[in-house]
Parts: C-alpha cells; structure tokens; sequence
C-alpha cells in the first residue's frame, strides 16, 4: 500500500501533469488564434462541401482546363460516380513550353561580333563558370517569389542533344570542384536585421580547374561559354558592399570572374581559343564599364528562366530558338548613374521625436525615403537629359551626375545599351512607318511593315512606338516634368522565315498623351503643343528620330535619327477638363496623395526638397540623400499605429448592419448578377458578423468560407514564380523575362499555363504577380517585376493577368504601392510627388485594374508618407476605386508588422479600403471596434468584395445550388482537446492520490507515536 | 545528515527536461515557420532566448544523469547492506 500511495511519486506527477494541463491549455489558446496558418501548413480546409445530390451528373466546371475531364468511376464503395481527372504530364509539357518559348524570346543578344551566334552545329565548346553546374545556376530568385524550378536538365546534356561537343572533362572538373561549396549564396549578419539579406557570388576560383582547361582548351576550341550569374530576394537588395566585387559593386565583376575573363583572353591571344561567349544569368542589369574592357565576342543576358532554363539556353545559344527580346531596362556603364540610386538605402529620421511608435523587427517607424528623381526613372533621365543636351537646354551639359563621362555628361559615356535594345539572329528591314488618326475611337493607329532579310534564320521582330509630349512654360511654371520620350505601345510579329514581310499595327489612344498636374490643376491635363509618335529599335533610336524630326543640330546628336519615322500630332489648345475626370468611372480626378510629397504635406514645410528636373540639370540633381526631421507633433501623430483614424472617430454613421437574416440564399445564386445587385445586400444580411470578420481578418493563404451562405473557402498561395509550396509544380520564367519579350499573346499563355496549374494544385489565388516598378538596378525584389518602365510594366502584366484570370484563379498583384526596395520595407515612411506616384508607379496596376481583368491586388508594408498603404483611403479608395472603378478584393501583405496588426491600425485599414489580412491580427482578441458603425460596414462591403472575387474564381468549381458549406474541426484540434482532457484528468488523479500519500503518511505517523 | 533526495531530483530534472526539449523543438519550428512567410529560415541558435533555453535542457539533463546514477547506488547501497544484515 505503501507503495502505491508514493508521496513523490505523485507529488512529481502531479507537477508533470498539471504543466502538461497548463501547456495545453495555454498552447491550444495560442494555436487556435493561428488556426488559419497551422490549418494552411497542414493543407487542411476546415470547410466541407456535402453534396446530398446522387453524383450521376459532373459537377460544374466555371472555369475548365484543357488538361482534365470527368471520368465516370466506381468508388471504394462500389458506387458509380463522376471524378475530376488531371492529365499532369500533359500540363506540365505545356507549361514547359511556354516558360522555354518566354526564355527564348525574352533573351537578348547585347552584341554578337562576327556570327560568333548561333554555335554551329558539331562545334566544339567549353563551358566555364560555377553556374554550368545545374544546382548553381540561378532559376528564381529568392524569398516568397522562388521556386526550385525542379528540372533534371543539365547545360552540357541540352547543349550535345543540339548537336553541340561540349568539353567532358573540363564540365566533370567544374562540377566536382564546385561541390565545395562555390555556388551563389545568401545570408544575414550575425547580431543585425535578420530583414537584411546579403549574397554572396562564390565563383569557383580558375586556379583550381586551370590544369584541366589548359589541357583540354585545344581540342574544344571553337567557343568558350563564361556564365556569370547575380541573385536577388526578399529582404535582399543589391546595394551593400561586396567585397569580392569591383568597386564593392554586386552588379559589376568579381574577381574571381575578372581572372576567368582574363584567361580567355589569353588563350584566345595565344591562338588557343577562338571565340568567348559570355552569358549573364541575372534580372538585374549588370553594369559595364569593367566588363567592357574584355574581348568578348558575344554576349547574350537570358534572366532567370524557371523549369526550362538550361533547355532554352541551349537552343539560344545553337540557334534552335531564336532571341529576340528587348531590354526592359536601360544598361549603363556605371548603375550609380542614375539619380535614383542617391536616394536608395537605409535611412534614419536626422531627429524624431520619443512618442514615435516603438520600432521592432517589422515595424520600422524611423526610417524613410525620398524619391526625389520624381519621373526621371530609368531610361527617363538618359533620354530626356541627351535631348536637352542636343537641344542646349537644361542645363544638361554639366559634370552634374557624371560617373564615366570623361568631363561633362554625355549620353554615349554613361549608357552603353538603351531601354528596349535587342535583336535576332535574323535581319530585318523596316519601313512604311504611317500613323492613321481614328476619329471614331479618338486614337491613333500606327503601322510599320517589317521583312526578315536574312538569309537563313527566322525570327521575330518588335515595333515600338515612343511619345514626346512638349516640355511647355506651363510645365516649367508648375512644376511638371516631362520625359523626352516614353514608351507608349508595342507589338511582335509572328515568326517571319527569309523573305517574309508583315505589317504591324499598334493603337495608342489620345487619352495616352495626358499628364498630371499636381501643384496646380490638380488632375489630368491634355497641354497644347506638338506631340510626336515615333518608331525606334530602342528609346534612344526613337529618340533620335523625333530629333531628326524637330530639325536638330545633328553635330550634337549620336546618331542622325530618321524622320520618316515619326509622326506629329499638334494640339492647338490646353484641355484642362476632358481627363479632370476618371474615363472608366465619371468620378472627378484630384490630388489624393499630398500627404506623400514633402511640398504639399502639411506638416513638413519646413523641409521642403527640390525634385529633379530638366528644367536645370544641373542645380537640381540630387547631390546627397535628403535629409528629414520627424519631430513636428502633427507629423507624429499621423505615424501613430494605436490610434484610430479621424474617419472613425468623426464618422457620422449611426446604424450597424443586419446580420443573421436567413432568406435562404447561396452565394453560387449570385453567379451572374452584377456588383451593384441588390441581391447582395440580402446575401449579406444573411450573415453573421463573425463571419464577416472572419472572412476579413483571417485570410491566411486562405479566403475563409461562411457556412450560412454557403460560401466556400479558397487556398492561396505565394508566388510569382509558381507555386511555391508544391514539389512538382513549375517554375515559370521571372518577370523580366517576361517583359523582354514584349510579347502579349505569349505572356498570356504563360499566365494559362500558370492559372491551369493553380487549378490543378487546388488553388483559387495567387500572391502574384509583382507589378513594382525597377527605380534602381539595386532592388532585392526585380526579378519580381516587369520592367522600370510603367507601359510596359502595366501591358504585359495585363496580359499574364488574362492568363491567369482565365482559369478563375485571383490574382493578388503587388505590391499596391511605392515598394521599390527591400530594405526598411516594413513601415517607411516613403515620399515621392503626385506626378511621379500616378504616372510611374501606379500605372502598371492602373491598365488592368480599369480593364476589369483583375479582381485581386495586393498592399504594401510601406507608409505613402506617414500612411501605411493599407489604411490609406486616397490609393485604396479614392483612386483604386473611384477612379479605376475597381470592384475586387485587396489583401496585405504578409501581416508582421505591428503597423497594419494593432486593433485600431484594422479598424482603420478597412474603413480605407483594405479587404482581407494575410494574418489573423485580431483573432482570440475581443476587437471591440468592430461594433463601431462605420466599422461594421466596411467590413460588410469588404465581405461583399472578397465573395464577389470568389464567385467569379476557380473556387466555385463544383459549387451548384443544394450543396451545403459545413465546417469541420481539423484533426489537430480535436487533438489538442484530446490532451486537454486527458491530462486535465491526470492531474487530477495526480493530486488526489498526493493528498490520499500525506494523509496516510501523517495516519501511519500518529499510529507509530 | 540529511539524505538528499536522488529520487525526488531526477524526477524534477526528468520533468524539466521533458518540456525544455518541448520548447527548444516548438519554438525553432515556430520561428522557422514565421520566416518562412517570406522565405527565409532560421538555426537552432538565432536568438539568445533559444541559445538560454537550449542550454537549461542540457544541465537538466545533465542534473538528471547525475542524480539518477546517484539515486540506482544509493538503491544497491541499501541492497548490499539488507543483505549483509540477513
């Protein structure tokens, strides 16, 4: 007996058991405020459709592939139904051949000396560079946008099956030596910012496969093929100090890669090796001023290619594919050139006040920066200072921003390829450059005939058309800029064989010509003045045309422009009203973000800048960082986190919502009624208000359901690149890839693929595409986006979104907006000018938001001013939707930050126009703001924006009317309940058999004494 | 003097042990989760509280090692000596 009743034994467990109760309890808690994310690691969805119908007919396909079909099937228990088939190989095959034909047309030959391109057949090559090895060669990027690409494809393999000799032993050396650990990487800083992500290039060093290359050179001789690759990431821009780079300068040579450029070298001057090739395996444009200094003979810049990277590099380099893309950037000797890149980095308040909000890892409320390049991203500063050069003007012919021009700038000194530069192994001559006026639709049509006059290769060729608005007194007056010339319409021909001939035909509409006012009209204006459309093989191509057009002084033009290539369109008066209101909506147009320009802000006058501008290039290129105070008491209270926003406090919105109003609706009833149907407001009603809070702040790769509506719930998922979290799926080309090939119908053949795999994978959104702007070559996140350029960063994501939207998948395109770098991201406060916000950074989402392509987007971490994004009303209201005429569903980014998590920063952010939270900020919280009025019903009309992206998505596939949402307790729960009890149960026996242990202890006692 | 307790303590340092690992093994997945939101990853060692709680696990298990040892003989102390007074 004494045994049994053991005081330390049960006195230990019932300590074990009353911490394991404690644990539980306390850990069931904690888990089921994250229950939305452990459900979403688990691939467990927590909603149940249940169908009581026999299963006899197929279920509802709103949205089908071309790679599955129902099949009438026996299931285990010996019914007969109809299941959903996939053929996946078939869709893989199809989605590796988009990705390869994007890889071949979005590569880009820089120079090609001598037909050193194509590699003849039966030539014999010798691969250099760590990147020959197909684990070091960079597919994606990295971060939420990677993906493993999962290829089995080998360079040398790819290369022979072209009929290529690929040096053996050389590729055997290269790959066993590279095993040590010579691959790119990336890391943080022990002790720092685990959001500051460093890379590493990790060349294997030449030394150690000297031997091997020396011997072998001479009987693979023909070409030497040098693949240099560069990274980039989440958290990780390009602009620290990289030691084993020139110049501690990722983006130029290493020196590992300067010794194997050197050896080429050699051998090519020692007669040993005829032509050197040098592949750039990058997103983010390289600069040239070292790499220049080398004899390359080709050099061709492929991005990162996905699943058929290797597949596609090969049939490039042999000729099997050919490559045509453009640039989407301007290429530079010298990326710290452009003036952006003064104002990128890490910046502090020079003084901030105490009551600021408490900075932590993903809140950064010290921290901001200026764009105070204003409009003159990219290849808009080169373009617009080269003219105003030609032109005298400006003050453009000054030392003010030189890096490699020897005095004073000049354009063929700092810029060695233009925005839109490329080619083809074919040839091609153009002519019957026409423009017709279309009185009907108000815009232009512009046709330009191409023929392949090469011999033996086919190819595609590419029409850009180009604008020049007139740089006006009013413009200077009123602080306008003007870019000397934008890209405004594109096209690509089909493949044209030797002697083929076609004509394109780009439409570019009137109202493409307008320009925004910020500091006096206030809106869009149309000025009076000459306006110019005009063909170019590049920016600078086009350019120089329209000079050649306007008669100027040709001795101080690089090249003398062809005028037959251009077309003037004159406008004889101002038109002030025409574009003062929204063309899609009728709403008026007015400046929405003066909180987001030093000038305008109240609360910093006294800190005024001066943006860059053509009027003096000279007086305003920005010489230092600017400089900013956070001090002024106004100015902090707008940064505050807990506080709730005016709109809240001062709303006069009295009545809260109906909820719970059962009128027996389904949200698959409303399939085909309008946004504005009254129907909805009956749906809605019929809701409770846990749902709808629900449903808006617990959108965890997931759009929750609601069981009284029957609305089911959806999976989402990261990223631009594929489908992150899935082993098999694709990894589709990067983003400047995709712009490269300035190829619309393709780009949306990618997106089918894309959205097909989203289906087949199960999944009815995507956090994807990015759609950021490329403001310096040094953002972590380029591979990301499209290009610096908003046109065509706007129509070739319009056309992946086609794509994509065409097989009911939402796509969350982001970042909505100003995100343009890594660092700090999580809360600085970034300034920039109406102008430039509107015309640069908004544009690539304005053209499909308008269109009515998407129902998806996507807000940043950033503050436009001291604003997060995703509580400011004037971009998510005002302009996403009275002006766009959005009527989709906008969800944060991932929600870390305190700024966009604090109970009053949500109440705020869906009074804005913030629809859904990538996190679960208030859950297991009592949230009371929710019972506020005007609270209430933008959680309504956010509920009614994420069903209606819903309905119209792939996640209504099976839905019809009859089936019923349930929702389930996932296993795990049920689990945790489980151990609650049991060891509630434990501990209580425990306890009890302590106590019976003392007591016989002290009975046993008292009997002995 | 006054025995110490050897049963008593390795029960302790068991219990301690137990849910130290717990917590080791639950907060590395936890933050590797979280970092995996934006596709980073983290070691067993990035933060000092992991560092702290890691090292509390290895003493406990080293207390534990240790009393338990003392406590099987101190067990085959009493043993011998039952025996040799039988």
């Amino acid at each position: 007996m004494s045994k049994v009743f053991n005081k330390t034994l049960w006195g230990l467990s019932s300590v074990f058991w009353a911490l394991f109760f404690a644990i539980t309890i306390a850990g069931g808690s904690i888990a089921n405020s994250y229950e939305t994310q452990i459900n979403s690691f688990m691939d467990i969805n927590p909603y149940k459709q249940v169908d009581d119908s026999d299963n006899t007919t197929p279920d509802v396909m709103y949205y089908k592939s071309d790679y599955n079909r129902y099949r009438w099937h026996k299931n285990e228990d010996g019914k007969y139904e109809f299941q959903l088939e996939w053929n996946v190989d078939g869709l893989h095959e199809y989605a590796k051949a988009a990705i390869k034909q994007v890889n071949n047309e979005g590569s880009v030959i820089l120079w090609n000396n001598d037909g050193t391109l194509p590699l003849k057949q039966d030539s014999n090559v010798s691969l250099y560079g760590t990147s020959v090895v197909a684990s070091n060669y960079i597919v994606s990027g990295e971060g939420s946008g990677a993906h493993a690409a999962n290829t089995q494809d080998t360079l040398r393999l790819c290369l022979e099956s072209n009929g290529v000799n690929v040096n053996p032993t050389l590729t055997d050396e290269i790959e066993l030596k590279a095993a040590a650990g010579y691959k790119s990487t990336m890391h943080n800083l022990p002790g720092s910012d685990i959001n500051v992500v460093y890379f590493d290039v990790n060349e294997l060093p030449f030394d150690m496969i000297q031997a091997t290359s020396d011997s072998t050179i001479a009987s693979y001789n023909d070409t030497a093929v040098y693949i240099i690759s560069r990274n980039g990431s989440e958290n990780g821009d390009l602009f620290f100090n990289a030691s084993e780079c020139m110049d501690g300068n990722y983006l130029d040579l290493t020196n590992e890669e300067v010794e194997y450029l050197t050896q080429l070298e050699n051998y090519k001057k020692q007669g040993k090796l005829k032509k050197i090739v040098l592949v750039l395996n990058t997103s983010n444009p390289m600069q040239f001023k070292n790499l220049v200094n080398y004899d390359i003979d080709a050099c061709l810049w492929v991005g990162f290619g996905g699943t058929s990277s290797f597949r596609s590099l090969a049939d490039v380099l042999t000729g099997r594919a050919d490559p045509n893309g453009r640039l989407p950037n301007i290429y530079v000797y010298d990326n710290y050139s452009a003036p952006a890149t003064v104002n990128q980095g890490d910046f502090t308040f020079t003084e901030y006040s105490d009551n600021l909000p408490k900075t932590t890892t993903y809140t950064h409320n010290t921290k901001y920066i200026v764009y105070q390049e204003g409009i003159y991203v990219g290849y808009r500063y080169y373009e617009t200072r080269y003219e105003d050069y030609v032109l005298n003007q400006g003050n453009s012919d000054s030392s003010a921003g030189v890096k490699e021009s020897e005095s004073n700038w000049r354009y063929d000194e700092e810029v060695i390829f233009p925005f839109g530069y490329g080619s083809s192994y074919a040839e091609f001559e153009r002519s019957n450059f026409h423009v017709e006026y279309d009185m009907l639709t108000n815009s232009y049509n512009c046709y330009l005939t191409t023929k392949n006059v090469s011999d033996t290769y086919s190819g595609k060729d590419v029409f850009q058309v180009y604008l020049q608005k007139p740089y006006t007194d009013y413009d200077k007056e009123n602080n306008i800029e003007k870019s000397a010339v934008e890209l405004i319409g594109f096209a690509k021909s089909p493949k044209l064989a030797p002697g083929d001939e076609y004509t394109f035909e780009v439409n570019v509409k009137a109202s493409d010509f307008i320009t925004y006012d910020s500091y006096n009209k206030k809106t869009y204006i149309l000025e009076k003045g000459d306006y110019y459309l005009a063909y170019g093989d590049d920016s600078h191509d086009a350019l120089n045309n329209i000079l050649a057009s306007k008669g100027a002084d040709t001795s101080r033009m690089d090249a003398p422009g062809n005028k037959d290539y251009v077309y003037k369109i004159t406008q004889k008066e101002d038109d002030f009203e025409t574009y003062s209101k929204s063309l899609k909506t009728g709403n008026p147009i007015t400046n929405q973000f003066d909180d987001t320009d030093i000038n305008l802000y109240e609360h910093t006058q006294d800190q005024k800048i001066t943006y860059l501008s053509r009027n003096d290039w000279s007086g305003t290129y920005p010489i230092a960082p600017v400089s900013m105070k956070c001090v002024d008491p106004e100015m902090v209270k707008d940064m505050q986190i807990n506080t709730l926003s005016d709109e809240i406090t001062e709303s006069d919105i009295t009545e809260m919502p109906q909820y719970n109003q059962d009128s027996g609706l389904s949200l698959i009833d409303l399939m085909y009624e309008d946004f504005d149907s009254d129907k909805w407001d009956i749906l809605l009603n019929q809701m409770s208000q846990e749902e709808q809070v629900s449903i808006v702040t617990d959108a965890f790769e997931m759009i929750q359901g609601a069981t009284s509506i029957n609305a089911p719930s959806g999976k989402v998922q990261d990223g631009p690149a594929g489908i992150r979290k899935s082993e098999n799926s694709m990894g589709y080309s990067c983003e400047v890839l995709m712009a490269a090939t300035f190829n619309v119908p393709l780009v949306k053949k990618l997106g089918t693929a894309f959205g097909m795999e989203c289906m087949q994978l199960g999944f009815g959104g995507v956090y994807g595409p990015g759609a950021n702007i490329h403001r310096s070559a040094y953002s972590g996140r380029n591979f990301e986006y499209f290009s610096e350029d908003p046109v065509l960063s706007a129509v070739i994501l319009d056309a992946e979104l086609d794509g994509l939207c065409s097989k009911g998948v939402i796509p969350f395109t982001k970042h909505f907006a100003l995100n343009d770098q890594e660092r700090n991201r999580y809360g600085v406060a970034t300034w920039a000018n109406e102008q430039s916000i509107r015309e640069i950074y908004l544009k690539a989402f304005q053209v499909s938001t308008e269109k009515g392509t998407t129902l998806g987007l996507m807000s940043s971490y950033n503050r436009l001013g001291c604003t997060w994004t995703g509580a400011h009303k004037g971009l998510l209201t005002n302009v996403l939707r009275d002006e766009w005429g959005f009527i989709g569903a906008i969800e944060t980014d991932c929600s870390a930050g305190e700024h966009m998590a604090t109970e009053e920063a949500v109440a705020n952010a869906v009074v804005a126009g913030q629809d859904l939270w990538l996190g679960s900020p208030v859950k297991g919280k009592a949230w009371n703001y929710k019972n506020i009025p005007v609270v209430a019903q933008a959680l309504r009309t956010s509920t009614k924006r994420a069903l209606y992206a819903v309905l119209h998505s792939n996640i209504m596939n099976g839905m019809k009317s009859g089936i019923k949402i349930v929702e389930i307790t996932p296993w795990w729960q049920t689990l945790i309940l489980g151990l609650q009890i049991s060891s509630g149960v434990l501990m209580s026996a425990s306890i009890i058999l302590v106590i019976l242990s003392f007591v016989l202890a002290l009975k046993k006692k008292a009997e002995v004494k | 003097m006054r025995k110490v307790p050897f049963g008593f303590l390795t029960g302790l340092f068991a219990i301690l042990c137990f849910y130290l690992t717990i917590g080791v093994v639950a907060l590395y997945i936890i933050l590797n989760l979280v970092a995996a939101a934006t596709g980073q990853s983290i070691s067993l060692f990035a933060n000092w509280y992991q560092t702290l709680l890691f090292v509390l696990d290895i003493i406990c298990l080293i207390a534990f090692i240790i009393c338990l040892v003392f406590l099987i003989l101190r067990k085959r102390k009493g043993i011998k000596h039952v025996e040799s007074v039988q």
